[in-house]
């Protein structure tokens, strides 16, 4: 029984054995099987792969990482994988490397290998952190990427051409803008001056095409510059305080004489919420009205045009100035409206043919208006007319003008506007009335002198009277004619004309006291009627007696001032000094010269009052142009414009003559154009406005 | 050197511009003497002031061949070449002397 149970306790122990022996086996071919799965995955991955133990000893590296180190297994399982990175960045990612292991942190950088000049390798090391009961080992791959990298470097050397080539070509462009802009300016300078020489009918008549031609092709050049400059992102803005509304009367003056004979009424609508001063980029904005401005009278045969300035909306620190441009032109099809803005593109190919133009003009608009925060748009009905819209935002100032007061010799004073148009009727109105003047409006000339009768004869009678010259019904001279004895007192007349101003002459004959041109500039009339009825005391003489009293224009008050305007010219080059002596005497104008800076500044800190203007020379000895600026400003000279001289007008140095204060700047050499219109822009206009 | 037209492209007399001339004679010849100094001494800062100013006064004047070669100076003197500015001096001199003969 013993010896039985024995037997049967032995074969089951064997079965037992046998079981646990084929589990084994089946585990031990599970494992190889796994092995074999992990060896021919790693044998044949395009990476290459590693393990590091806690020791910092390498375990394993497949045939790839061999292959791309170059070097048999078992220099990979005895050297650690940094020893193989080129020797400059050798010690610097054993380093990084080093810090990753010792924080446990993954490990992925972009590595250098092999130290042959010129054959430099790339390959990507990438590992991680395995945590077991063992500790913490590493596993690895490294990925050759020399392609890749080649072909980055080879991006960025592209990139760095293309920059380069952009950068020269914006250089370029501005050193010729100021090579192109000089000789056009001799031209067009030189030929005005031809112009004064006495040429005949025929020489005066291709002298004048050549002019234009000139001015045609520098604003030609100017627009091609500045697509060029919002091309190559070079195109900067300044914020600097101007008046809106000067400015848009400036440009009407522009426009107004491409308007020419055309029966067309130029209309200047300012509202009153649009504050005196704004701060932004004058020139840009302004470029932007004379451009839209500029193609109305192209496009218009009569009618009006309309000029509306208004303000959209305010927050506390900006504004929207919504300028909009109506005309009763040719308008544009539905389907075009577009395509103006559109950079090459004119409504239609005939235009460009018929009417000029580069067709950049509206597409640098629209840019600017969007890089001032606004937008440019039209709207047009074909033959009623277009309008044009150019919102841009606008910073509000600090700095505050002096209001502009009425003088008080206007207020409660009766006045009587005759004019056939009823927008500008309006816009006078609403000006008149602001300078609390009792307003009395007629459309068209007939009526006027029967009112003026009447309103004498209720004891109310008018103080002044603007009357329009190209009224249809009854023209102004007509009028004035009207009036002649029919009134004890005559009140003051004001002539207002879209024409030019040879009418000045007509008009004094007929009997008129003064002349506005249109559109009418609200602070030159608010002057000029203050200075006709400030002198009141003395009532109107009936015409017809000897006591003539001067005409007031714009041009006599124009030619009076020249003869009292004084120039400060600091310069140390004394041809320089001389020929602008010379040429500013013939014009009529006073000047005293300053050798240098401090001259300068000396000068004019003992006789502020004495000076109009400054002309500073930039380069000077002892004190340059930029520091006697600063310093004038310093002493408090703030009003007194000073505008540089200049040989270079990159914008560099612009930028640096108004950072020290100076108001504007002329380029050498000097033209006398230029100079003139410094004069013009900074002493005639201003005193007249 | 149309002495009657260069006046009147400035709006000026011919006497007058002939006084601007003997004028800049006067100044633009210690200019070039500055220049010859400056060459010598190898001060490029004096080269590049003395060749601005006569670059600027005969713009002005419209004398461009002079004006032209102190620009060449200028530009030379400010990229410190001034082994590179000897032929335009010798220019600008030739320049100088013909106008100060009434030759040019």
């Amino acid at each position: 029984m013993t010896e039985k149970s024995t037997i049967l306790e032995l074969v089951k122990r064997v079965k037992a054995l046998e079981t646990e022996q084929e589990k084994t086996r089946r585990a031990q071919i599970a494992l190889k099987e796994s092995e074999e799965r992990f060896r021919l995955i790693s044998e044949t991955i395009h990476f290459g792969v590693f393990e590091i133990d806690d020791t910092g000893s390498c375990l394993y590296t497949n045939t790839r990482y061999q292959e791309i180190f170059g070097i048999s297994l078992v220099q990979s399982l005895t050297m650690p994988w940094h020893a193989l990175v080129a020797a400059e960045d050798r010690e610097a990612i054993a380093a990084r490397w080093q810090a990753a292991v010792k924080e446990l942190k993954s490990f992925s950088e972009d590595c250098r290998i092999g130290d042959t000049p010129g054959q430099c390798r790339w390959v990507h090391v990438h590992a991680s952190p395995v945590f077991s009961d063992a500790g913490a080992r590493y596993t690895g791959t490294l990925e050759e990427i020399t392609g890749r990298k080649h072909n980055e470097e080879e991006l960025k050397k592209a990139k760095e051409a293309a920059e380069t080539g952009s950068r020269a070509k914006s250089q370029f462009l501005a050193n010729m803008s100021h090579e192109i802009r000089t000789p056009m300016n001799g031209i067009i300078g030189f030929t005005d001056m031809l112009l004064e020489t006495g040429l005949d009918e025929t020489q005066a008549d291709y002298t004048q095409t050549i002019k234009r031609s000139g001015e045609a092709l520098l604003l030609l050049i100017n627009d091609i510059l500045d697509f060029s400059k919002i091309e190559a992102g070079e195109m900067e803005f300044e914020a600097i305080d101007f008046d809106p509304e000067l400015l848009v009367y400036d440009v009407c003056e522009l426009v107004r004489p491409k308007i020419g004979t055309k029966p067309i009424e130029l209309v200047c609508n300012i509202d009153d919420d649009v504050p005196p001063l704004v701060k932004g980029d004058p020139l840009r904005y302004r470029q932007v009205i004379t451009n839209l401005l500029g193609n109305a009278p192209k496009f218009t045969e009569q009618g009006e045009i309309c000029v509306h300035l208004s303000v959209d909306a305010q927050t506390e620190h900006g504004l929207h100035l919504h300028t909009t441009i109506s005309d009763t032109g040719i308008g544009i099809p539905q389907d075009k409206l577009g395509a103006v803005f559109e950079a090459f593109q004119q409504a239609d190919n005939s235009t460009s043919r018929k009417y000029g133009g580069t067709g950049l003009g509206l597409s640098i608009c629209k840019t600017l208006a969007n890089m001032m925060g606004g937008d440019t748009w039209a709207e047009s009905q074909v033959g009623q007319g277009s309008v044009f819209h150019f919102t841009a935002c606008l910073q509000k100032t600090e700095a505050q003008l002096p209001a502009r007061v009425a003088p008080a010799s206007l207020s409660g004073k009766r006045v009587l506007v005759a004019d056939d148009h009823g927008g500008t009727r309006k816009i006078l109105e609403r000006m008149l009335a602001a300078a609390q003047m009792q307003v009395v409006s007629l459309e068209g000339g007939r009526r006027v002198a029967p009112t003026l009768i009447q309103a004498q004869a209720q004891g109310a009678p008018i103080d002044i009277c603007l009357i329009d010259l190209g009224m249809p019904d009854m023209n102004g001279y007509q009028v004035a004619e009207s009036l002649r004895g029919a009134l004890e007192q005559p009140p003051y007349m004001i002539a207002l004309s879209s024409a030019l101003e040879r009418d000045a002459a007509k008009c004094e004959a007929a009997g008129f006291d003064g002349f506005q041109a249109k559109p009418v500039r609200r602070p030159r009339l608010v002057q000029m009627m203050g200075r006709l009825l400030g002198e009141g005391a003395k009532a109107k003489q009936a015409p017809g007696e000897d006591l003539r009293r001067k005409m007031h224009t714009q041009y006599t008050v124009r030619e009076a001032l020249k003869h009292s305007v004084s120039i400060l010219l600091a310069e140390d080059n004394p041809v320089n000094q001389k020929l602008a002596t010379l040429m500013l005497g013939k014009a009529g104008y006073q000047v005293e010269v300053a050798v240098n800076g401090r001259e300068a500044v000396e000068k004019y800190s003992a006789a502020p009052e004495k000076y109009d203007l400054i002309f500073m020379d930039v380069q000077m000895p002892e004190m340059d142009g930029q520091e006697a600026s600063r310093k004038l400003r310093e002493l408090g000279h703030a009003q007194v414009p000073i505008v540089a001289m200049t040989a270079n007008a990159m914008k560099g140095d612009r930028e640096m003559c108004l950072a020290a204060g100076m108001d504007d700047y002329v380029t050498k050499p000097i033209k006398r154009e230029q100079v003139f219109e410094m004069i013009a822009k900074y002493v005639l206009n201003r005193s007249a406005a | 050197m149309n002495i009657k037209e260069l006046a009147a492209n400035l709006g000026l007399e011919e006497e007058e511009y002939r006084e601007l001339i003997d004028l800049f004679i006067l100044s633009g010849g210690g200019d070039v003497q500055k220049i010859v100094d400056g060459v010598a001494a190898g001060d490029a800062d004096q080269i590049m002031r003395a060749a601005h100013t006569i670059k600027g006064a005969a713009g002005n004047l419209g004398l461009v061949d002079v004006s032209a070669a102190a620009k060449i100076i200028e530009a030379r003197a400010m990229h410190n070449q001034l082994g590179e500015l000897s032929e335009a001096l010798r220019m600008l001199q030739g320049l100088m002397q013909q106008i100060s003969d009434g030759t040019a």
